[in-house]
Order: structure tokens, then C-alpha cells, then sequence
């Protein structure tokens, strides 16, 4: 579903991020990248919502060179894609329900779907009574899950969160990766960028490891080992 | 972009006007500030090209016709001067009339009353000529000596008396529209500054949600919308406001303006023009609201 083929980045000032990375990801799987800070690991997830070209090489999204996307075709790609962030990137001046049905809107989707689609997600991710709580009024988790709500509330193909528990105490945490695990199992495909090795070493999943822009470690059922 | 989009686009952007409070208040007060100002300017602009006008209508020149001059050379003459552009009024004035006019002028000075009485009419009829600029003046009375073939005409006062005082007011004039103009293209200027940048703050705001809205996949045209209509909020809010800041305080004032300014009734001139004078600040309030709106959010759009 995802390939990066022979990709480096090399950022202004000969800064390398990634270097001659191969990769591929199946649909449904969950990926965990690890590695510490500054290896390349937001780069890597980065390439695949298109927020960063590579340098050199290819990724394919779906079969298809990303590099060959135009402009205006963008908004389009980033639908089939859920980002989640450690800084949750909520608009604290929309309501959790209008911060979730914003992707849609985005989309164009009717209001009776948006309805329908904010508050069935809404209730997986257990929010249902917070729909017209500001994000402010909430705590750390609880953002973090209306961020996943958005990501997830227009059935995107792949899930990308970067260090999504980085901001979150131990309990929060898990409630986010046992979140994760159950979207994943629902049909997403799950990439998950952190350094949280306890985390990592639990979910008993695939494993990337980075280090200064090489992969230097893919296993299928890993632990956070670098 | 169907209309879903473009109705939620303008929803979202009412919604961020309201929601923004005080910022919005800020951004408002400053555009206000800066119409009004050119409201002023623009006041001052009118009042002295009216006075302009008043001093330019005091002068009028006349061209003498000999004696006997007669009747359909008149008439083709007064067609001819006619025929050229420019003319404002033209007022044939007759011997007799000229008369009448010299007698009413010196009534109380017995001399002269005596002295032409005993000439009998020693005054030539002549057409008494107003041009709409006074730089014109010149030309028509060389165009009109050039079409005078039989030569009825016998003199004209402009050469002699009027042309200084003529190029003096036409060069006056043209210096105070000049710098009328540069005022009020200098205000503009600033006008359009003070408010984009207080736009582009009030947008600096929503950079993060520019950021977010690109990485939820939404289209440019449906990032800027809201933007757009937010800014146009703002023209429109403070166009009404320094309207009703700007016109009681002109009725306020009008007794005091109206002793300083004879030439025209500021209200009156207010009042019959009102419906222009709204819908320019209106659409010049919207117009600056959204352009500063589009160019600020730009810079966020480029992720």
C-alpha cells in the first residue's frame, strides 16, 4: 500500500534526514517507527501526507509515485489519510462536534452525514458526551482522542500519528495505543511514530527502527531495541 | 466549488468574526478611524472646489460688437460661438440694454449720468461669455475672430483687462486639485496599510488553523473563504460606524460650518448625496476588508 523506494531527504545545509530508505507497508498493518528524536522519523510519516518531497527516490502511495500528485489534487490525497499529532492541533475556537465534522465539511459532505458520521465516531473514541465541550475545557487524553475522531471520521485508509502519547501521561497513554490497536483491527492501517519503548515493546508489533536516517532495524513482531 | 462549500465557507467566516470579540473590535476600530479620516479629507476637498467654482463663476468676459453690427450677423455669430465646447452661459446683451445697465450701476453719481445723456448711447452691444474652465477663454476668442469675416466684432476686454486675473485663478485651480487629489490618494494609501496590517494580524491568529485545515485535505478556495468574509465583516461594520460617527457629528457642527463656509450648506450637500457617499464607504470598506484578508492568509497557505 505504502513503498518508499531508495528515499533520502536532505534538508537545507546538508542536513541528512533519511537516507536511502526501502519500505513497504501493507494494507491493514500497524507500524510502529522508532528511533530518537531528530532520526527521521516525522520526515518519513511527513512524505506520505505530503507535507515533505524527497530528495531522491520514490513513494507510492496505493501504486501510485506521490511525486506526481499536483497542487490541486493535494486536498484531495490527504482525505484518503488521518494525521494525528502530539500537539493534537485541535481549533480551539470550534467545539469538539465542529472540530471533528470539520474533515467532512472539508470534503463536502451533507449535514445529515456529517451527523451521523461525527457521532458514531465520537462514540468510539468515547466522547460523546463532550460534543459541545471547547477543547480547552478537556483534558490531554481527551484532546488527543477528538484528534483521532478527526482523523479517522472520514474512513481514511491509513491512520499516521506522530508521537501522538507524547504530550500524555501513563494512564492517557495506553487509553490512545489501546485506541489505536481497535482501529486497526476495524481495517486501518495503523503508522505510528514514538519513542515510548514500554509502549512500543507491549503492542508486540511490526517495529522500524531508525537511527540518523537509516532504517537499521524492521521486524515483524519487534521490540524497541536500538 | 458547490454550494455547500461556499455557504459553510461564509457560515465559518460570520462564526470567526463573532467568536474573535475583541480582536475584531480592534480590527474595526482602526478601519473606522482611517474611513473617517478620509471622510474628512474628502469633506475639505469638496468645500474648496466649491469655493473654486463660486470665485470662477464671478468672472465672465465680454466680447464688444461694433455699433452697427447688424441683426443676422449677430444671430450667425452668437451660433457660431455656440458651436464651440465649453461655453457655460452666453447672454447677448444690446445696446439699449448695456445702457440700462451702465445708468443703474452709476445712479448715484450725477456726472456721469449727465455727461452720457448728453452723448446719447456710446455703448456697443455685446455677448457676455462664461466658460466652464477658465484656461479655455483663450481659445475661444481666437476661434471666434478667426470665423468673424465680416468683422462685427470690435473688442474683446479679456487681453486687456481679464487674462491676468484669469491665469491666476485657472492656476490656482489646477494647484488645488492637485494637491486636493494627493491628499486624498496619500489617505487612501495609509488607510489601505493601517488596514491590511491589522487584518494580517488579526489573521496571523489563524495560522495554526490554516495548518490544520491543509492537513484535513481542505481545497484553497475553502481555507480562504472564511477569511474573505471575515475581512469583508470587517469593511462592512466600520464603513456603518464611521457613517454614524461621521454625520451627527456634521449636524452637530453645522451651525459653526456653515458660518465658516458660505459658498455651500455642508448638510444639505450631505444629505442629497447620502446614498452615493454610503454605498462608496461601503464598498470601499468591504473591498479593503477582503483584498487585505486574501493577501494576509497567502503567506499560510504555502504548506
Amino acid at each position: 500500500m505504502i513503498h518508499f523506494r531508495n528515499v533520502s531527504k536532505i534538508y537545507t545545509g546538508d542536513v541528512v534526514a533519511l537516507r536511502d530508505v526501502n519500505l513497504d507497508i501493507g494494507k491493514g498493518e500497524f507500524v510502529s517507527v522508532v528511533g530518537q528524536s531528530g532520526t527521521g522519523k516525522s520526515t518519513l510519516l511527513k512524505m506520505i501526507i505530503l507535507e515533505e518531497k524527497p530528495t531522491i527516490g520514490q513513494v507510492f502511495f496505493n501504486e501510485r509515485d506521490v511525486m506526481t500528485i499536483g497542487n490541486r489534487e493535494i486536498p484531495y490525497y490527504r482525505r484518503r489519510i488521518g494525521v494525528v499529532f502530539q500537539d493534537f492541533k485541535l481549533i480551539p475556537k470550534r467545539t469538539v462536534f465542529e472540530n471533528v465534522s470539520f474533515a467532512l465539511e472539508v470534503a463536502g459532505k451533507s449535514n445529515k452525514e456529517i451527523k451521523t458520521n461525527v457521532g458514531q465516531i465520537l462514540e468510539i473514541v468515547g466522547l460523546s458526551e463532550k460534543a459541545i465541550k471547547y477543547p480547552t475545557q478537556l483534558s490531554g487524553g481527551e484532546q488527543q482522542r477528538v484528534a483521532i475522531a478527526r482523523a479517522l471520521v472520514h474512513h481514511p485508509a491509513v491512520l499516521v500519528a506522530d508521537e501522538p502519547t507524547g504530550n500524555l501521561d501513563m494512564i492517557n497513554t495506553w487509553e490512545i495505543i489501546e485506541l489505536l490497536v481497535r482501529i486497526n483491527k476495524l481495517g486501518t492501517t495503523v503508522l505510528l511514530a514514538t519513542h515510548n519503548k514500554e509502549m512500543v515493546d507491549r503492542l508486540n508489533r511490526r517495529v522500524i527502527a531508525l537511527d540518523k536516517g537509516n532504517i537499521i532495524r524492521d521486524q515483524l513482531e519487534g521490540k524497541y531495541m536500538i | 466549488m458547490n454550494f455547500l462549500t461556499f455557504w459553510r465557507g461564509v457560515k465559518a467566516g460570520v462564526k470567526n468574526f463573532f467568536r474573535n470579540g475583541w480582536l475584531s473590535v480592534a480590527t474595526i476600530s482602526i478601519i473606522v478611524l482611517t474611513l473617517f479620516l478620509i471622510n474628512i479629507v474628502f469633506l475639505i476637498t469638496v468645500v474648496s472646489n466649491k469655493t473654486l467654482e463660486n470665485v470662477q463663476d464671478k468672472i465672465d468676459v465680454s466680447l464688444y460688437l461694433k455699433a452697427d453690427a447688424d441683426e443676422s450677423s449677430i444671430k450667425n455669430l452668437e451660433s457660431d460661438i455656440k458651436k464651440i465646447g465649453g461655453v457655460k452661459d452666453l447672454k447677448f446683451v444690446s445696446k439699449e440694454e448695456a445702457l440700462q445697465d451702465f445708468k443703474e450701476k452709476h445712479k448715484n453719481d450725477e456726472i456721469i449720468l449727465k455727461s452720457i445723456e448728453e452723448l446719447g448711447n456710446p455703448l456697443q452691444p455685446s455677448f457676455s461669455i462664461k466658460m466652464d474652465r477658465p484656461e479655455e477663454y483663450q481659445q475661444i476668442f481666437q476661434k471666434v475672430k478667426e470665423n468673424d469675416i465680416k468683422g462685427v466684432i470690435s473688442d474683446v476686454d479679456y487681453y486687456s483687462q481679464k487674462k491676468p486675473v484669469v491665469e491666476k485663478l485657472s492656476e490656482i485651480t489646477k494647484s488645488i486639485r492637485k494637491i486636493g487629489l494627493l491628499v486624498v490618494a496619500i489617505f487612501a494609501a495609509i488607510a489601505v496599510l493601517v488596514t491590511f496590517n491589522s487584518v494580517r494580524l488579526t489573521m496571523h491568529n489563524y495560522r495554526r488553523e490554516v495548518e490544520i485545515m491543509k492537513l484535513v485535505g481542505a481545497g484553497h478556495w475553502f481555507i480562504r473563504l472564511p477569511f474573505i468574509v471575515e475581512g469583508m465583516l470587517y469593511g462592512f461594520f466600520s464603513a456603518w460606524i464611521s457613517i454614524l460617527i461621521f454625520y451627527p457629528l456634521i449636524y452637530f457642527l453645522s451651525p459653526y460650518l456653515n458660518r465658516a463656509i458660505e459658498v455651500m450648506d455642508i448638510v444639505e450637500y450631505l444629505n442629497s448625496n447620502a446614498i452615493k457617499i454610503v454605498a462608496i464607504q461601503l464598498f470601499c470598506g468591504v473591498f479593503l476588508g477582503a483584498l487585505s484578508s486574501l493577501i494576509a492568509i497567502r503567506k499560510y497557505l504555502k504548506i
